[in-house]
């Protein structure tokens, strides 16, 4: 059973008598939501996928079997690398504008598939606790819950959603982008323009896409890459800078820096091998304390 | 950027890639849109850590007290109060934050957490824990280990965030309530030499009857000798003399090994404590000589509260652990001095800021990134230290300038002598013979200055030093010759009293084993120790509790009394 994390309290009688109102968020809660989640929208996936006729049921075996792994040991890449490798060897070539509404929601899911996955092993990662326990509380706990308690689960279910609606939205709108960029590039261009042709640059006209998209994206993550950078270089703390140029002094003068060092060892040792033995009057022979140091 | 983005990343470059170049739209689309959200993920999560992480503010109150200063004591719970705020922003604390409050390794959490996550935005967020102070010294918390992450764990950095505050911790002590001696008081006759100031007082011991003068108090008149003899006579009582007592504390190697509040040193400053306590209460005076490798430190007697607190402030500083012995550098050393900069320094890590210069040797991967990292340590050192860029490329090459700095660094931020930072095993011997030889100095200075018939309380790792035990007993000697009191008081490291007990079982176990054999080096040292000192008249209690800070209150009755004790084991 998941006890209740005690939730913010302050030194002041006020604010604790609020606080001890106000439900706590609680991340052992989120991840179960986030299972529900996971099962719910896979499932949903499995089903798009089947409603195709080309897919056999080994594939489909396959995807549960992933999504379950996936919750326990693996990270969402791979479900995400093999929806990619399904795509690659299911979906049928096509050219022409990206415009339709089924692709759009069929990509909603399939992302939401791996941002659900994501939250989960995120908050699994913070809580400890396995997935098996989730599904224990989630059957186990049944019915026999106080008030307090139904409150504080309502609670987090209602701000999970919350939370997670944000994300969904953030996707909408990346997704709508990926689509108008897509569409920025056309592979037969616009009539009026001139067409790039094998002969002219020898790449047939779906790789000269590529590599004008390759290109524009690059150059987009360049100038926020450079501007990031920049505000980053002019927020060090004065410690960061300190380190910073000790740091790269030292990658200047590295070579001869290290060189004087070494012979410096060098020097010290032979030294310390020089030192005579000296017998103390309680029989005790300090050779053997600079032989130690020595090594 | 964690593994789990990366691996994103490259799947969907590369979906993107082959979705284009094969006319798969889903492929390219879906692909794409990956690569936009995790740059649109990227772009938040720099905002969030550059803009809005340094206007949070942290306050933290250690009972009530929000000073960067104060007092603690060991043993006690202390309430750690801390309020998280964002400063002159509207939009409050962005998730997902996790706050944690870096505690020393003097104070162990026992109630709630001191760590927090914020899984949804918010203005002002309050949390508590309760907290025990573990040993005598001081308690230093110096701030709080922000991680910040996106909801997707895409992306991650570690801050650290400086809330200093240090706080002097002061020992323990019982207030023991029955302190009378354990002997028959009839037996208990004064020897020869044993002189008591008789002196009219308050106290309790008639000490002669005098004729009435005008101004006695009506009380004293002892009337059925006045009416036999027909005048007024008065009952003169004795004056309660004070014992002083003399704490003779061991602060040596030995005695400081050992995890916070495990350390015989801390069962030493409880019986201390709790001595002092007991008799400053009853009006006695309370000294105390403070040894250990660093030389003595001598704190005259002195009485009433303030005495009281000035002698527990003396053991308090006495407790900080000093600069550790010079160790060997060794992987746990280097991994210990690792984990501290990533907690407490990890903006300096950033291989942005901290740069490893490229060197073609040492060939192999490990010997590679073990090179990484000690550079980078050997950094950070040279940051906090303020060590010029020569130093800092001799600790990458210097195994012992590394081991010295590395110990500093540790010493520094509390950790105990424990294993990495001391090795339990190096010490023995020599450290035994220099107690003894410290210890019999100071007790001939004392016995030097002393005036009267005091009480000597030797708190020291005797165990270790029976072995050389001849050193001590000479002085021993002479205070026992001058009519003082010499208790020895020993704590064991296992919190055990030494004693024969039975057979082992049949079936044991190697460690059993092991804790049987340190049983019986034990047994047999305190016996050699105790038959030593009791040939002679001291007495000895071999143990850190209560029952030893008894048998000194009563040792110290008696010296009162001036009467003698069966001197022993107790």
């Amino acid at each position: 059973m998941t006890t209740p994390r005690p939730s913010p309290v302050s030194s002041k009688p006020q604010r604790e008598r609020v606080a001890d109102r106000i439900p706590a968020v609680d991340a052992d809660l989120w991840q179960h939501v986030y299972l529900i989640l996971t099962a719910m929208v896979g499932l949903l996936f499995v089903w798009t996928l089947s409603a195709t006729d080309d897919v056999s049921l080994p594939l489909r075996l396959i995807f549960l079997a992933v999504l379950v792994l996936t919750l326990n040991r693996w990270t969402a890449a791979v479900l995400l690398g093999l929806i990619q490798v399904q795509l690659l060897f299911l979906e049928p070539p096509a050219v022409g504008v990206i415009a339709h509404i089924g692709g759009f929601l069929w990509i909603m899911l399939t992302l939401l598939l791996v941002l659900v996955v994501s939250r989960y092993r995120t908050l699994q990662d913070r809580t400890h606790s396995a997935g098996f326990a989730a599904i224990r509380h989630l059957f186990g706990h049944g019915l026999n819950r106080s008030r307090t308690e139904a409150e504080h689960e309502w609670f987090n279910l209602l701000t999970a959603l919350k939370n997670l609606l944000s994300g969904v939205l953030k996707i909408a709108v990346c997704a709508t982008v990926a689509a108008v960029v897509l569409n920025a590039f056309p592979v037969n261009p616009v009539p009026g323009e001139r067409l790039y042709t094998y002969r002219e640059f020898s790449l047939i006209p779906s790789g000269y896409r590529l590599i004008r998209l390759s290109l524009t994206l690059f150059a987009v993550f360049l100038v926020s890459w450079i501007v990031i950078n920049e505000s980053v270089w002019r927020r060090l703390s004065p410690r960061q800078a300190s380190v910073y140029l000790r740091s790269t002094f030292l990658n200047w003068v590295h070579r001869d820096l290290r060189m004087v060092i070494l012979k410096r060892m060098k020097i010290r040792r032979a030294k310390a091998r020089k030192v005579p033995s000296m017998s103390r009057q309680d029989g005790f022979d300090t050779t053997v304390a600079v032989s130690d140091l020595e090594d | 950027m964690t593994g789990r983005s990366r691996w994103l990343t490259m799947l969907a470059m590369a979906g993107v890639g082959l979705g284009i170049y094969t006319n798969r739209q889903t492929l390219a689309w879906l692909s794409l849109t990956v690569l936009i959200w995790l740059f649109v993920e990227w772009l938040s999560f720099h905002w969030r850590l550059w803009f809005e992480l340094p206007r949070l503010r942290i306050v933290r109150s250690v009972s009530g007290r929000r000073e960067a200063t104060g007092f603690l004591f060991a043993s006690r719970k202390v309430v750690v109060d801390v309020r998280l705020t964002m400063k002159g922003w509207q939009t409050g604390i962005a998730p997902m934050l996790v706050v944690r409050d870096c505690l020393p390794e003097n104070l162990s959490v026992v109630t709630g957490h001191c760590e927090h996550e914020f899984l949804i935005r918010s203005h002002e967020v309050w949390y508590r824990y309760e907290a025990r102070v573990c040993g005598s010294g001081n308690a230093q918390l110096p701030g709080f280990r922000i991680t910040l992450q996106d909801a997707q764990g895409f992306f991650v950095a570690q801050r650290f965030l400086s809330v200093p505050q240090t706080f002097r911790v002061l020992p323990a002590f019982a207030n023991v309530s029955d302190t009378r001696p354990l002997i028959k008081r009839i037996n208990s006759l004064p020897q020869h030499g044993i002189h008591r100031v008789q002196r009219a007082g308050l106290g309790s011991e008639l000490l002669e009857l005098r004729e009435y003068v005008p101004g006695d108090p009506p009380k004293s008149i002892a009337w059925k000798v006045s009416a036999r003899r027909d005048t007024l006579m008065t009952r003169q009582y004795e004056s309660e003399v004070p014992v002083r007592v003399h704490l003779f504390i061991d602060g040596s190697i030995s005695s400081r090994i050992g995890g916070f509040g495990c350390r015989l040193l801390d069962q030493m400053m409880f019986v201390a404590g709790s001595v002092a306590r007991s008799a400053i209460s009853g009006g006695d005076p309370v000294g105390a000589v403070l040894f250990d490798e660093r030389g003595a430190r001598r704190i005259p007697p002195a009485g009433g509260e303030r005495g009281f607190y000035r002698l527990l402030e003396a053991m308090s500083d006495f407790s900080v652990n000093p600069p550790p012995p010079q160790q060997r550098l060794s992987p746990g050393l280097i991994n210990a001095t690792m984990r501290l900069c990533g907690e407490r320094y990890s903006e300096l890590l950033d291989p942005k800021v901290n740069q490893v210069p490229f060197t073609f040797f040492p060939l192999s991967p490990w010997k590679r990134s073990e090179r990484f990292r000690r550079t980078q340590i050997a950094s950070v050192l040279a940051e906090v230290y303020r060590l010029s860029p020569m130093t800092l490329l001799e600790l990458v090459h210097d195994d012992n300038l590394m081991a010295t700095y590395s110990q500093r660094l540790l010493a520094d931020a509390g950790v105990s002598w424990m294993d990495p930072l001391v090795r339990t095993r190096s010490h023995g011997f020599h450290d035994g013979m220099a107690t003894m030889e410290m210890l019999s100095k100071a007790l001939t200075q004392a016995v030097g200055t002393a005036k009267d018939n005091e009480v000597y309380v030797v708190l020291a790792n005797m165990l270790e030093c029976a072995t050389n035990i001849s050193y001590l007993l000479p002085a021993v000697k002479v205070a026992l010759a001058r009519h003082h009191r010499v208790i020895f008081v020993s704590p064991t490291p296992t919190f055990r009293r030494p004693a024969r007990t039975s057979d082992l079982p049949e079936d044991v176990t190697a460690e059993e084993l092991l804790d049987r054999a340190e049983d019986l080096r034990t047994i047999e040292l305190a016996s050699r120790l105790q038959k030593a000192l009791r040939r002679i008249g001291a007495t000895v209690a071999l143990s850190g509790e209560e029952q030893a800070i008894r048998m000194v209150l009563s040792e110290t009755h008696m010296a009162r009394d001036g009467r003698v004790s069966l001197s022993g084991v107790r």
